[in-house]
């Protein structure tokens, strides 16, 4: 059976760390206003340096790409974790087809 | 509400969102939303529309929601027991102790268990206590549970 995927999720060694996320307000509005102004006039490069300046203050705010992908890594490997704990018995009659994991049972031959 | 971000997982199953576009109904609240967002108001845009009932939208809520349900299963995975050893190899002749036995005599009475002497191949008189009576038929494992394949 393959690893775990390791680029964002950690899981089973620890679990998801959660943002505790935050609608946008008026606490963080003139970093959000700096941000969509320079994204406006195209000046992206800008807009990306100004979020990774306050990388920590808008963790809470911004849902991006690696949020989705460390999402889909730790359903990932929860999934995979999942089936490793779970004891299944398989009924083939060729071990070939048998799809098990350590642990668990197969029940076939002649 | 837009939706409940709290994973009551195990003790029940988290009901589905059902992730959707807005119907045209919540037109007017999303517009008003997209307005007061526009005009930099973001906290009273956040009070507005947490008020907001049957609203979809990529809101605190429904990201919260999800990390909680993916926080939630992946705890009660690691509180879940190791895998078992569910073979047990087990060849032992069903028995029973000699105070199981029942000597009658050929009137039909039933003799006294103490009446009975085994002797040793010297005459010397033998205890009864390592003395079993064997069934004939297998015994089951004392250890076997529901989930143990016994062979």
């Amino acid at each position: 059976m393959a690893e775990y995927s390791r680029e964002f999720s950690n899981f089973p060694s620890q679990k998801i760390t959660k943002h505790n996320f935050k609608n946008v307000d008026d606490d963080i509005a003139s970093v959000i206003n700096q941000i969509n102004s320079l994204r406006a006039q195209g000046l992206y490069n800008q807009a990306t340096r100004i979020i990774q300046a306050n990388s920590d203050v808008l963790g809470q705010y911004i849902v991006d790409a690696v949020t989705f992908r460390t999402w889909e890594e730790e359903i990932y490997n929860t999934q995979k974790y999942a089936r490793q704990k779970q004891q299944s018995v398989y009924f083939d009659e060729s071990e070939d087809d048998f799809d098990g994991i350590e642990g668990d049972v197969w029940l076939g031959g002649d | 509400m837009l939706c409940n971000p709290v994973s009551c997982y195990p003790d029940k199953i988290d009901e589905m969102i059902f992730f959707q576009d807005n119907s045209l109904e919540k037109a007017d609240a999303l517009n008003h939303y997209n307005s007061l967002v526009s005009q930099g108001k973001y906290s009273e845009a956040g009070d507005f529309i947490n008020r907001q009932e049957e609203m979809y939208g990529f809101f605190a809520d429904f990201f919260n929601l999800t990390e909680n349900r993916i926080h939630n299963t992946q705890e009660y995975l690691l509180h879940k027991p190791p895998k078992k050893q569910p073979f047990l190899y087990y060849d032992v002749e069903e028995h029973l102790p000699a105070d199981a036995l029942r000597v009658f005599t050929d009137t039909g009475e039933e003799e006294p268990l103490s009446s009975i002497f085994l002797f040793s191949s010297s005459d010397e008189p033998a205890s009864l206590d390592g003395l079993f009576l064997f069934t004939g038929a297998e015994s089951e494992p004392p250890n076997a549970d529901t989930d143990t394949i016994w062979i």
